[in-house]
């Protein structure tokens, strides 16, 4: 594929956007080398971030925000930062001071929002999102949040509406579409749940949670088999999936249950093995193993 | 740079996984103002390449406030939004669902039968619509706890917990089922022993709303009596709380799928939220049952309690657990034996969650 960049037009392309890109998106009067710098200061804490080294990243966004108070990125950033270590009350100060001072900086207000969601303080963050809607009535973001909190509140069909909207605005995010299934299954629509949990997996095929509540979908419609391939593709994307494991012991120890109450004690046998695979203390299969065990001494 | 846009708009076209190619034409989308494209090239780059923090950067930069649409979008260039604001991972279009646009879509059958699906419950929705406001309870799981080998609390008279849990449960379900627009699942059915792991992916395998567990109490002191009811929290109300949670969970040193762990991102935030209202919804649904089951039964009042219960704790919903009296006491186990006190028990637990499914929500 990289023969394209050996053509000419590609080049001319290449050579045209020899431009600084950063500066375009802040304008400054004149680029001189400590905006260069700082301009590399804030790739690097944001490279730092993405890459989860949060506590490097935030001592340079904090270093950057000293020179440049007002900088809403490098302040989103560092508010961003300290949410994900819990320093909720500094983050929710940071994106604050962002809010004050920039009416239609959204991105702060969604996390405000989301952070009076943490608190559980549900009103606060509903007006957050709708005043979100309000600056930015195209914001998918703010939909899904509200759609979450329907979903908490078991309200299916408003649930549904706001991941819908979410996605009419243009979200094609994974947790919208795995959202979106669960809020069909609250709502006893489990063919519109097995679509969008498929929907999911299509953009994220290692969408642990998808595969998993997929897994039930298909399981209740009979599909044991194809529910059980899904648990084990989540095994083999996260051996340790306590879910996946808990649900394939499940579904062993009943089978091995019906087998044994059939009189099958082969295939009880069989099953509750499989059972320790994925639970390996699981108590019930070690009773019953041992119970046929001690049957089959007696036979002898 | 209408040039460079062009030739590499084509480039796109021709290999439409390259990430550079995306990167340069958000640069370029960037440079003639064209934020709404830029945006969908940026997160286009970053999604083919992870280690793009350039592109992920301007993604994260430009979405900070409202983009505004432009009228020159190929098809596709119009989807902006990767939901949580957390530049976490791009949307993509190689989804048939991502951009309709692109291609003409012919609808699978599991689409045509979703529609159908759909189509139904706006009918239903349309013919009885639910104005009220509160959490929604339509599906219950009824927990009979202990079962089998695991007898649970034992009475001097030899009367056995698993016993008056599965026939509470399993009268309880009887009634609820006859209720409207509520389903009513069961962990067990029969005196066998169910894992505390399975018991709570039976209430996430139907999605319930509330899951209800039912047991007895015993203690070493024979004077104690009475019935209480019990809720999920990460700490115990009282040392008494403690105790009784201590008993319920011995079975996980059986268990292995306890397990804890990881970082903090939005869907975390997402879950403790969730988590924090299904309890506090839990709790309004103990206290209900509590003052009704307290109202109608011979047994004192010993009040709603909160603790760290496993069975409660990894339910995706709502999840209490009934104590209904003291097998180690000598009154209430006799009571507790007769099909009259279990029937009575059932019946008020089936009314008041029946009424807590009808009314206005929690």
């Amino acid at each position: 594929m990289r023969q394209l960049r050996s053509a000419f037009p590609f080049l001319l392309a290449l050579l045209v956007l020899a431009i600084p890109a950063w500066g375009t998106v802040q304008p400054v009067r004149t680029v001189t080398s400590a905006q260069e710098q700082l301009e590399s200061r804030i790739l690097q804490g944001a490279d730092l971030h993405y890459r989860g080294q949060l506590d490097a990243a935030r001592v340079i966004f904090e270093e950057v925000v000293v020179g440049q108070p007002n900088n809403e990125f490098c302040l989103n950033q560092l508010a961003l930062i300290n949410a994900k270590q819990e320093r909720f009350e500094v983050a929710a100060a940071l994106f604050g001071r962002v809010a004050a001072q920039s009416p239609d900086n959204t991105f702060a207000r969604i996390w405000l929002g989301v952070l009076h969601l943490q608190r559980g303080e549900t009103a606060e963050a509903q007006a957050r999102f709708a005043e979100v809607l309000r600056v930015d009535p195209g914001n998918a973001g703010a939909c899904y949040f509200l759609g979450v909190m329907a979903a908490v509140e078991h309200d299916g069909v408003s649930a549904v509406r706001w991941f819908r909207k979410a996605q009419e605005l243009g979200s094609d995010d994974p947790e919208t579409h795995y959202r979106l299934a669960q809020a069909f299954l609250s709502m006893d629509m489990p063919l519109n749940a097995r679509l969008e949990f498929e929907r999911t997996l299509a953009i994220n095929p290692r969408h642990t949670k998808a595969l998993h509540d997929l897994g039930w979908v298909l399981y209740n419609q009979g599909f044991g088999e194809e529910a059980k391939a899904l648990w084990q593709r989540v095994l083999s994307l996260n051996p340790d999936d306590a879910q996946a494991r808990t649900s394939l012991a499940k579904v062993h120890n009943d089978a091995a249950f019906a087998a044994y109450e059939q009189g099958n004690r082969e295939k009880a046998a069989a099953l509750w093995k499989m059972t320790l695979q994925y639970e390996h203390d699981n108590k019930a299969a070690r009773y019953y193993l041992q119970k046929l065990d001690r049957q089959a001494i007696d036979s002898e | 740079m209408d040039e460079a846009l062009a030739v590499l708009r084509q480039a796109a076209g021709v290999e439409p996984e390259n990430d550079f190619v995306h990167g340069l034409l958000g640069r370029a989308f960037l440079a003639v103002g064209k934020n709404r494209q830029a945006v969908f090239h940026f997160r286009r780059a970053a999604m083919l390449n992870t280690d793009d923090t350039y592109s992920r950067m301007m993604v994260d930069l430009l979405t900070q406030r409202p983009v505004p649409a432009e009228d020159d979008l190929l098809p596709g260039e119009g989807a902006l939004h990767a939901v949580t604001p957390n530049a976490t991972q791009p949307s993509s279009t190689d989804s048939p669902y991502a951009s309709p646009g692109t291609t003409p879509h012919v609808p699978t059958d599991l689409e045509r039968l979703a529609r159908q699906e759909e189509e139904a419950m706006a009918e239903r929705l349309g013919a009885h619509p639910s104005g009220r406001s509160g959490y929604r309870i339509r599906r219950v799981v009824l927990d009979a706890g202990h079962g089998g080998f695991d007898s649970g609390a034992v009475g001097a008279g030899g009367l056995r917990e698993k016993d008056v849990n599965l026939a509470v449960a399993v009268r309880c379900a009887e009634l609820l089922s006859r209720t409207p627009g509520l389903r009513v699942f069961l962990t067990r059915t029969a005196d066998y022993y169910v894992p505390l792991s399975a018991r709570t992916a039976v209430a996430n395998q139907y999605s319930a709303d509330l899951f209800v567990s039912f047991h007895c109490n015993a203690s070493t002191n024979r004077e104690a009596q009475g019935m209480e009811t019990y809720s999920c929290s990460e700490g115990a109300s009282s040392k008494e709380a403690l105790r009784v949670a201590q008993f319920e969970n011995s079975v996980l040193k059986y268990d292995p799928a306890v397990s804890g762990g990881g970082g903090v991102d939005i869907e975390d935030l997402l879950f403790r939220y969730e988590r924090r209202r299904h309890w506090q919804a839990a709790a309004m649904t103990a206290a209900t049952l509590q003052r009704t089951l307290a109202g109608v039964l011979p047994f004192p009042d010993r009040g709603i309690h909160a603790a760290d219960f496993y069975v409660l704790r990894k339910a995706r919903m709502p999840a209490i657990l009934l104590e209904t009296g003291f097998l180690s006491n000598g009154a209430e186990e006799r009571l507790l034996g007769t099909p009259e006190q279990q029937a009575r028990i059932a019946v008020t637990v089936a009314d008041a969650i029946g009424r807590l499914a009808g009314g206005g929500g929690l």
